[in-house]
């Protein structure tokens, strides 16, 4: 069609631009105007990303032609800052926190600004109408609203202690690139052709004819590449695409690269895929089922079972009868996803090797939003063929994870095989809906436990098992089938325990680690269960779990080691905040209060390959004039990892901030780091951080104590300054200390690693749990369930976190507010569910169809969601973290949907067993007054025997 | 990113270029207003066409005005946010005002207009998919509805007519508030009741001509001591389409007997449903919490919501009696303020 010229005014500037009229302005103001802080999360109008203001009011930019803006003044955050100085709103949002990954604040910002501009003196609940149509999976929207409201204002008292981010500048300018915001030249597109089968033979695949269409350069296939991986060594069931059978609706068959999108999109169409359908295993019950189809036959299971563990600690025999109360019963944990708002992206780019025609000694580099660049430059190299070290992975800007960008994906393999096989840069980035069917998301948990109790509340015994809907492929599976299990013995003591767990393929996506790594489910399970006794024994579920909890430098029944311990503080300052005793049980008719505690790793104690290497490693260097840079590995997704890292290095060479630079995450230049997972990476990456610019304090002390004729060990590195504690006059100036100490040792250079000390028992899978640290949660909901709709609305939530010590409390208070964000949203609306095999219909019976492939339908929580949250740092100093310091970003999520079921139930008197509690099921339990699954036993044993 | 297909762009500037514009359509044309619906739809290539007319540039179509009747005029372009903050629309009919703000986020809200929602296409989650998935579950009467295919409805497989709903979150209560569109061809206009614009199918459930557009909405004089109340129920408390939705207008006299009401449904069927049942109930009585309990009753049992988004249509079928007890009872409260 012909291009129309249409003037904009964007950012104050005239642009001519040739447009196709089927072109959206999002397209235009990306690839034409360059302006590529417009987001594109969903594409549909369901997320907020790509919103700018036209004309002042913002708009969503992906459900715009451009043809029709002619005329229209459009500003995106690029155009914010005036004269080099950022806009008060900018200020703001990096002074309070308000962003983490930074993907969904250009268009947050945006929308602030319209509402404050047209609204100067907006109340908290205007600013969150206004910001409800901008999703945000990171922070919970607390801080966002606060920087709204506080524009101009001073900043929180609370927060004048934490640095802002050192990357949240980029970020709220739109400057920061994310992997899809990169373009080469020569660049093509690549699009990836998926099963609409749940389980099939691949037949036959046909590409022909989408290699003559006109803008193809290259198809691949399934055999071209016919290499298994998997993240775990012991799990390696998947190839990039296809080879001879799909095993999930979404499934990669083939791929091509174009050189537009659109010539992508179509050519798909035109490869044809010969199937045999095969029968499908589409939940735990047919997984187990030994007369169905086995998805992967190379497993030792004659049914789909993919892994199962069995693990006695102590004897529960003798736990049990040791006990006066046993009671059992039975949860479900319904699956969800992370549902960050980038989706996945890969851009690769080779290049041959000069000596060589073969392209196995060529170089590759892939920029991909990966939270693992180190296990994707590993993977890669194994399935390409190509040497490791010819590879190279670079993490641009990564906007959000939780665990779904945590190991290789389809695309990355398929970027860089089709950038091989043309000899030009490709590029694939994944369509919402692709995300869904990638998403390695929450297992579906069913589960059983039986607990013995004393009288006076003491656990004698506790017995688990667990049934874990893996999915189609591996993943971490394995991993979560001891995580399932592991950590049932932590913040309570139990002496005995045993559990066993099953994870098993089914024909749907992969499950894989999501915030909190299977550690939610059995909390879920064993937070309501420990209610139930309580109530059964009539005492207060507070005092149920201060009676047993775990202590600090003690070591549980399987063998974790938990040294620093803020537990019974983060309890009691809940309990305090919400003002507990006079709220439970005596709050009005449908307002309900509850309690849940959790534990969670600091990292895991075990690398992916077990080879006893440094799990992270650091490079720090100082500048002669100053200020020094930082080479790590680790991979900030969002949670704020380099200003951590820079942190450290300020806090130790006594300097600013502002002067540390910090280049992560390019497995060229930067040492290896494991990544983002775990929440290993302020523990681990900081410890290796620590100790290399503490070699190079050292330095400067050894220098600088000959000038000042004084001891090293007298001397302080604060405020730009190396000072004697002894005699104040004694100070030499930062550079002049670093060219003291440049001139006696050479360049300023020293590297830090860490490992984390033998831990754990000498059992098999023993090296499942472990964590050199381990953090504590507690949270107390205040709800209110409106019995006509079955609507919960969570009034309060108190969340006190024992993260060692917090080195940036308004980073670690945004971790657990995100935490409780994503907790709620998994409690109360997030839904995934897929289509049953339905017979007797001619097409699509096969079913296993992902109902929820959008962000309109897996209704993650909007800033009129969730409410304002009172989060309290509790600091038990880490003896081996760095400066004290362990986790803050999952384990937070852990015991929310529990503390919300047991609010629901003293609200109501319902007891939920089921994840998620849509209105649609507390209404159904509220008519039958019963627990949703079966109330297996209560016993009383002595009154039994009497 | 999702790219559309090529589509010729129409944008006529006057009146007389819209009137020949309007004779070029075909099956494959789509009248474009704030694109909110119709852009998803492309991408998702559930619409396919090769022609959009797009009337962003009519200013005749962008104006809010009160004829000398007392009749109220909202130009089919205006969008849901102008309405929202319209002085004459928030002076005479706070109501609507209500609906518009319960529809989808700010953003969308800026963009979208009344037009468009009044003309919104039907939804199913059979059928609000990428092509990908709806190949994959074979497709659907929705889809198929050109091609006579043997295609199904996956919701409800006994039926021979697609059962998508309809999700206007205005067309309810702007039914119960007696309202009509003025509909504009090359052949000249007329003036229909807005609920005659409506047909209980999912595929044809908009009974505009091929070469037809609404161009406006007109909302009768107010009815002396006539009440309207708009309630929603969704997912989340913004962005979502509802579960189920309730207009509700209704006139009493002096001695506070309704005379006049108005009950109509919204997302539950393929076009909005008037609830003649538990009108009835009301009808000649007072609004007492016996009458209201009876008339939320009444209409529940008579009306089955269809499946469209999964299981959720016993649920949506209580909050039928959830959503009209609460309207009655708005209005309850809002008469003893004024008392």
């Amino acid at each position: 069609m012909a291009r129309r010229i249409i003037t904009l005014t964007v950012n104050g500037e005239q642009c001519h631009l040739a447009v196709e009229p089927q072109w959206t302005l999002a397209e235009v103001l990306r690839e034409q105007v360059r302006l590529t802080s417009v987001k594109v999360g969903c594409d549909l109008g369901e997320c907020g990303a790509c919103t700018v203001l036209s004309d002042g009011k913002p708009i969503l930019s992906c459900l715009v032609l451009a043809a029709t803006m002619e005329g229209c003044d459009i500003q995106t955050v690029e155009g914010l800052a005036e004269n080099g100085e950022l806009d008060p709103l900018q200020k703001s949002f990096l002074n309070y926190g308000a962003m983490q990954c930074g993907f969904c604040t250009p268009g947050m910002i945006l929308s602030a600004k319209a509402a404050i501009s047209e609204h100067p003196d907006s109340s908290t609940a205007e600013i969150r109408e206004c910001l409800s149509g901008n999703l945000c999976r990171c922070t919970g929207y607390g801080e966002i609203v606060e920087a709204v409201q506080s524009i101009n204002q001073p900043p929180r008292q609370s927060n004048l202690k934490s640095e802002p981010r050192i990357d949240g500048v980029a970020q709220v300018t739109g400057t920061a690139k994310y992997t899809d915001d990169f373009t080469l030249p020569r660049m093509l597109y690549g699009k990836i052709l998926r099963s609409p089968h749940a389980h099939a033979r691949i037949l036959s695949i046909d590409t022909t004819r989408a290699e003559k269409l006109p803008g193809v350069i290259t198809v691949m296939t399934g055999k071209e590449l016919p290499f298994k991986y998997g993240i775990l060594p012991s799990s390696q069931d998947e190839s990039p695409l296809c080879i001879d059978k799909v095993r999930f609706v979404g499934d990669g068959v083939a791929a091509v690269a174009a050189i537009d999108e659109f010539t992508a999109q179509e050519a798909l169409k035109l490869i044809s895929v010969r199937y045999e359908l095969l029968p499908p295993v589409l939940s735990i019950s047919d997984a187990l089922r030994t007369d169905l189809p086995k998805i992967h036959p190379e497993t030792k299971y004659e049914n789909n079972v993919a892994k199962h563990v069995e693990l006695e600690f102590g004897s529960v025999d003798e736990g049990f009868s040791a006990a006066d109360y046993v009671r059992e019963d039975e949860f479900f944990y319904g699956p969800s996803t992370h549902a960050m708002i980038e989706p996945h992206a890969a851009l690769a780019s080779f290049e041959p090797s000069q000596n060589s025609s073969s392209f196995k000694d060529g170089y590759l580099t892939l920029w991909t939003s990966t939270q693992t660049p180190h296990y994707v430059r590993r993977t890669l190299a194994k399935v390409l063929q190509m040497r490791t070290s010819h590879v190279r992975v670079i993490k641009p800007y990564l906007g959000g994870g939780f665990g779904g960008k945590s190991e290789p994906f389809a695309l990355e393999f398929c970027a860089s095989w089709l950038s091989i096989k043309s000899g030009r840069p490709v590029k694939i980035t994944y369509t919402r809906e692709e995300v869904f069917y990638s998403h390695r998301g929450r297992h579906a948990t069913k589960m059983w436990l039986k607990t013995g109790m004393k009288k006076d509340g003491t656990i004698t015994a506790v017995k688990y098992k667990a049934w874990l809907d893996g999915g189609a492929y591996g993943s971490y599976g394995v991993v979560t089938s001891y995580y399932t299990g592991q950590f049932l013995t932590m913040p309570y003591k139990v002496p005995q325990f045993k559990f066993e767990s099953w994870r098993v393929y089914t024909n749907k996506p992969p499950s894989g680690p999501k915030r909190g790594h299977g550690a939610p489910q059995p909390r879920f399970a064993f937070e309501v269960h420990l209610d139930r006794i309580a109530t059964e024994l009539g005492m207060d579920p507070a005092e149920i779990r201060l009676k047993n909890l775990v202590e600090s430098n003690s070591m549980t029944v399987n063998s974790l080691r938990i040294t620093s311990c803020g537990i019974r503080d983060c309890i009691e300052k809940v309990l305090e905040a919400s003002g507990w005793p006079e709220k439970r049980g005596k709050l009005p008719a449908g307002q309900g209060i509850g309690l849940a505690a959790s534990a969670y790793i600091s990292g895991a104690g075990k690398e992916i390959y077990w080879e006893g290497l440094p799990h992270s490693g650091a490079i720090v260097t100082i500048d002669r004039f100053g200020g020094a840079t930082v080479l790590t590995g680790s991979a900030d997704i969002g949670q704020g990892s380099k200003t951590v890292i820079a942190s450290l290095v300020a806090e130790t060479l006594g300097i600013s901030i502002s002067d540390i630079r910090v280049c992560e995450a390019d497995t060229d230049l930067t040492p290896v780091d494991l990544g983002s997972y775990s929440s290993r990476v302020t523990f681990m990456a900081g410890n290796a951080v620590l100790r290399a610019a503490e070699e190079l304090r050292q330095k400067m002390f050894e220098a600088a104590a000959g000038t000042l004729k004084t001891h090293i060990s007298d001397l302080r590195a604060v405020r730009g300054e190396i000072v004697s504690r002894v005699n104040s006059t004694k100070r030499l100036m930062f550079t002049d200390a670093v060219r003291l100490a440049e001139a006696r040792f050479g360049t300023l250079c020293a590297t830090g690693w860490y490992a984390p000390p033998k831990l754990g028992g000498t059992y098999k899978g023993a090296g499942a749990g472990p964590s050199p640290s381990y953090s504590f949660t507690a949270h107390v909901v205040m709800l209110e369930v409106d019995q006509e709709t079955g609507n919960v609305k969570i009034n309060n939530v108190w969340s006190a976190h024992d993260c060692g010590k917090a080195l940036n409390k308004m980073m670690v208070e945004g971790q657990i507010k995100g935490c409780v964000a994503m907790g709620i949203g998994e409690a109360l609306s997030e839904v995934l569910s897929y289509t049953r095999r339905t017979p007797g219909y001619q097409a699509g019976s096969h079913g296993g169809l992902s109902r929820a492939t959008s962000l309109l339908n897996y209704t993650i929580p909007t800033a009129v969601d969730v409410p304002p949250l009172d989060v309290f740092i509790v600091e038990s100093i880490d003896p081996e973290g760095p400066l004290g310091a362990k986790e803050a970003g999952e384990g937070p999520l852990l015991s929310v949907p529990p503390a919300i079921a047991n609010a629901i139930y003293d609200a109501v008197g319902v007891r939920l067993s089921s994840i998620p509690f849509t209105p649609d099921k507390i209404l159904k339990a509220l008519k039958s007054k019963q627990p949703l699954a079966s109330l297996v036993e209560v016993r009383r044993k002595k009154e039994t025997a009497a | 990113m999702i790219r559309l297909p090529e589509f010729e762009l129409l944008s006529p500037t006057t009146w007389d270029g819209l009137m020949r514009t309007l004779t070029l359509t075909n099956g494959n044309t789509k009248i474009l207003a704030g694109g909110t619906d119709l852009i998803v739809n492309l991408k998702q290539g559930t619409s396919t066409l090769s022609r959009v007319i797009w009337l962003g540039k009519l200013n005749e179509l962008r104006r809010v005005f009160m004829a000398s009747d007392g009749s109220m005029h909202i130009g089919a372009m205006c969008t849901l946010s102008e309405i929202a903050t319209s002085t004459i629309v928030q002076k005479r009919c706070r109501v609507l005002v209500d609906a518009v703000l319960s529809i989808a986020g700010p953003a969308v809200r800026n963009r979208a207009t009344i037009g468009g929602n009044l003309c919104l296409d039907t939804r199913c989650y059979y059928y609000n998919q990428s092509g990908f998935w709806r190949d994959a579950v074979g497709g659907c009467l929705k889809q198929h509805s050109e091609d006579n295919s043997s295609a199904i409805c996956h919701i409800a497989p006994g039926w021979a007519r697609c059962s998508a709903v309809f999700c206007s979150d205005t067309a309810p209560i702007l039914i119960a508030l007696e309202a009509s569109v003025k509909l504009v061809s090359s052949d000249g206009e007329r003036t229909i009741l807005l609920r005659d614009l409506y047909r209980d199918d999912g595929v044809h459930h908009i009974a505009l001509k091929a070469d037809e557009i609404l161009a406006e909405v007109i909302l009768p004089p107010p009815r002396k001591n006539g009440v309207g109340v708009h309630h929603k129920i969704r997912a989340r408390q913004s962005i979502d389409f509802p579960l189920a939705n309730v207009g509700v207008s209704l006139a009493q006299d002096a001695s506070r007997i309704c005379s006049d009401v108005r009950i109509v449904v919204g997302a539950i069927q393929s076009a909005p449903i008037e609830a003649h049942s538990a009108e009835k109930v009301l009808r000649g009585n007072k609004l007492t919490s016996e009458h209201i309990e009876l008339a939320a009753n009444e209409a529940a049992s008579s009306l089955t919501p269809l499946p469209h988004i999964g299981d959720t249509a016993g649920y949506r079928k209580k909050m039928i009696t959830v959503l009209i007890r609460n309207a009655l009872n708005e209005i309850v409260r809002k008469e003893a303020s004024y008392a």
